[in-house]
């Protein structure tokens, strides 16, 4: 049985008189690989960060992981622990080289776990970068970039991975390689959620929604 | 192999991994060492400018407190020559009234001991030709041979302290200056009781005469007592050079009074000006390090852990340059003293290592503060509108 590991009831959002999300209403499952889609100034960026605990001055439920958010919170041992973000432009630290931006999550987890050699190992071979772990991060191309902030999202393996245009700064092919990586953690049970524009990077999931008039609409893939 | 970059070898690396810490680093080492080089010029013109206690001006002697308070200059009274008269006897000095038994003897007012006040005056002839006799030519002393020889003599305290044998005949350096001790002072004598009023003892005391003529009349700073008894009963022309005297104090008193000032108002300046500058620099931290807030934000630093870091790079940078500061100061110090002694300009610079960490830690509060703000900033960055972009 599958459990929700996102409910959002009834959001709505706006900015000033401007109203961007109104009664929006999503469900995401446990292993579930979505999608959303929409047209610029659709209210794309809005959700994401809803959903991502950016912002919290919105209206209706939210319940993560079964856990109604209560928006005076800071969710910050959440964002560390069973969340995951891998964004368009990578974010990596300047500072630190591979291995330490990929271990920054261990920085701010208030259990003080060590640090999971194995599981990083896994990632590292996996997504290819073992031989950068020690090297700077500004000498990397695009996709290692994101490579890297990939494995940055899931040393916690984390329940869910939310991502922002994990591939718009990325050329085709590379797009390709990143989002079949991503399809290979959604196997391992991590709940994915992708915010794109690019119906290609859509069509690897398993459910897309298309973000029109302020509410959630499934998308057809043929259409 | 766990290397989270969380250690303090991390933060050391984090903390000059950013232009705008350097710069910080750069820019409270100059503010810190100039606060710092500042309150010692303060302090030299406000505290130590050489505690002198001006005794007559006829009788040639001075007396030289190397570490008393202010307090001793002006307070202090000369009670022990009530009990002789002094004057001028062509070059010579003469005590009288001590029931003719003293017998005119060169200089023999550095004589006043314990035995002058306490015992029979035998002893204290005996006591004072035994210890500033010159033994060499088995005579007392002149007015030349004190100037010329740089003669100089000390309280028992200061000997015991410096030499732990007798001193008289060993050579002194005070502030660069040579001196030949000629001899002791118990430190129950009655001269240090009437200028020791803060129980300090550790005196040395140096001819007026051979100061004048080492330094002369305008590197003589002194403090005459002008109210003590002392003044009415020596001859005429004592009041009126001791006038002179206390005008002179009156105006380098004055005079130093509005360099402190000024320096004080650099000093205040330069505090106010790093304090600008190191919150417009920390708030331009800030905002070149938004990305990096927005993602340690993301993958779970609270809003403490972000205010936190800004806060523990400011204050590691700031103190390690006062500390640095610190030490650039002392060697500063050092040095222009060495060279300026060579010249006689030895009051120039005064180090006090009290005064200089209280400025620098003045330094270090408000320079704290102009980190603290763009660390509460910082940690307060709406990060929704720095990691996911419109699109």
């Amino acid at each position: 049985m599958s459990t929700k590991i996102i409910q959002l009831k009834n959001i709505s959002k706006s900015f000033g008189p401007k109203k961007v999300l109104e009664n929006l209403s999503l469900e995401v499952d446990s292993g579930e690989m979505v999608a959303i889609l929409g047209r610029s100034g659709s209210g794309k960026t809005t959700l994401i960060n809803i959903l991502a605990l950016f912002d919290s001055r919105y209206t209706g439920d939210y319940f993560l992981f079964d856990q109604k958010i209560n928006r005076k919170k800071d969710y910050s041992d959440l964002r560390n622990k069973r969340i995951g973000f891998v964004f368009q432009s990578y974010y990596l630290i300047n500072s630190l080289n591979v291995r330490e931006n990929i271990l920054l999550p261990y920085q701010y987890e208030s259990s003080k776990d060590e640090v999971d050699l194995k599981y990083l190992n896994y990632l590292t071979q996996k997504l290819n970068i073992t031989d950068l772990l020690n090297g700077p991060v500004n000498c990397l191309s695009g996709g290692e970039k994101q490579r890297v902030a990939i494995a940055r999202a899931l040393i916690h393996k984390p329940d869910l991975l939310i991502c922002d245009e994990p591939t718009g700064n990325l050329d085709e092919e590379t797009a390709k390689e990143v989002m079949n990586i991503l399809i290979s953690f959604k196997d391992e049970k991590h709940s994915i959620l992708i915010v794109t524009h690019d119906r290609r990077v859509a069509a690897f999931c398993n459910r897309c929604l298309f973000l029109k008039d302020r509410k959630l609409n499934t998308y057809e893939q043929n259409k | 192999m766990n290397k989270t970059n969380k250690g303090f070898l991390g933060f050391i690396k984090r903390c000059f991994s950013y232009k705008n810490n350097i710069f910080i680093l750069i820019l409270s080492l100059f503010v810190s060492l100039g606060t710092a080089l500042g309150i010692g010029v303060i302090n030299y013109n406000q505290e130590k400018n050489s505690y002198y206690y001006g005794d007559y001006p006829d009788n040639y002697s001075f007396c030289w407190n190397v570490d008393c308070k202010k307090s001793d200059l002006v307070e202090s009274t000369f009670y022990g020559l009530d009990y002789t008269k002094v004057y001028t006897e062509k070059d010579d000095i003469t005590i009288t009234n001590l029931s003719g038994y003293f017998p005119k003897t060169h200089f023999r007012i550095y004589g006043v001991s314990e035995n002058f006040y306490h015992y029979p005056l035998q002893s204290v002839d005996c006591d004072t030709n035994i210890r500033f006799s010159n033994l060499e030519k088995g005579t007392s002393f002149t007015k030349a041979d004190i100037i010329q020889n740089n003669l100089s003599f000390m309280m028992y305290t200061s000997q015991a302290h410096l030499f732990s044998t007798k001193s008289s005949s060993l050579t002194i350096t005070i502030k660069g200056q040579n001196f030949k001790l000629i001899g002791t002072l118990k430190d129950t004598a009655d001269i240090d009781r009437t200028i020791n009023n803060d129980d300090i003892n550790i005196h040395i005391f140096v001819p007026y005469s051979t100061l004048n003529y080492l330094f002369g009349l305008s590197r003589c700073y002194y403090s005459i007592n002008n109210q003590g008894h002392t003044l009415k009963t020596t001859k005429d022309n004592v009041p009126y050079l001791a006038n002179g005297m206390y005008n002179d104090y009156s105006y380098f008193k004055n005079s130093t009074s509005k360099l402190s000032l000024l320096f004080y108002e650099i000093d205040g300046l330069l505090i106010f000006l790093s304090f600008i500058s190191v919150l417009i620099v920390g708030i331009l931290n800030i905002k070149n390090r938004s990305n990096e807030i927005g993602v340690r934000r993301a993958v779970g630093a609270t809003k403490d852990d972000i205010s936190f870091m800004f806060l523990s790079e400011g204050t590691f940078l700031i103190g390690m340059s006062v500390i640095l500061s610190f030490v650039l100061d002392v060697a500063i110090f050092g040095i222009m003293s060495t060279i300026l002694s060579q010249y006689h300009f030895i009051y120039v610079f005064f180090f006090d290592w009290k005064s200089t960490v209280l400025a620098l830690s003045i330094y270090y509060l408000a320079a704290i503060i102009g980190v603290l703000i763009p660390a509460l900033i910082g940690s307060r960055t709406n990060i929704s509108s720095i990691l996911v972009e419109e699109h």
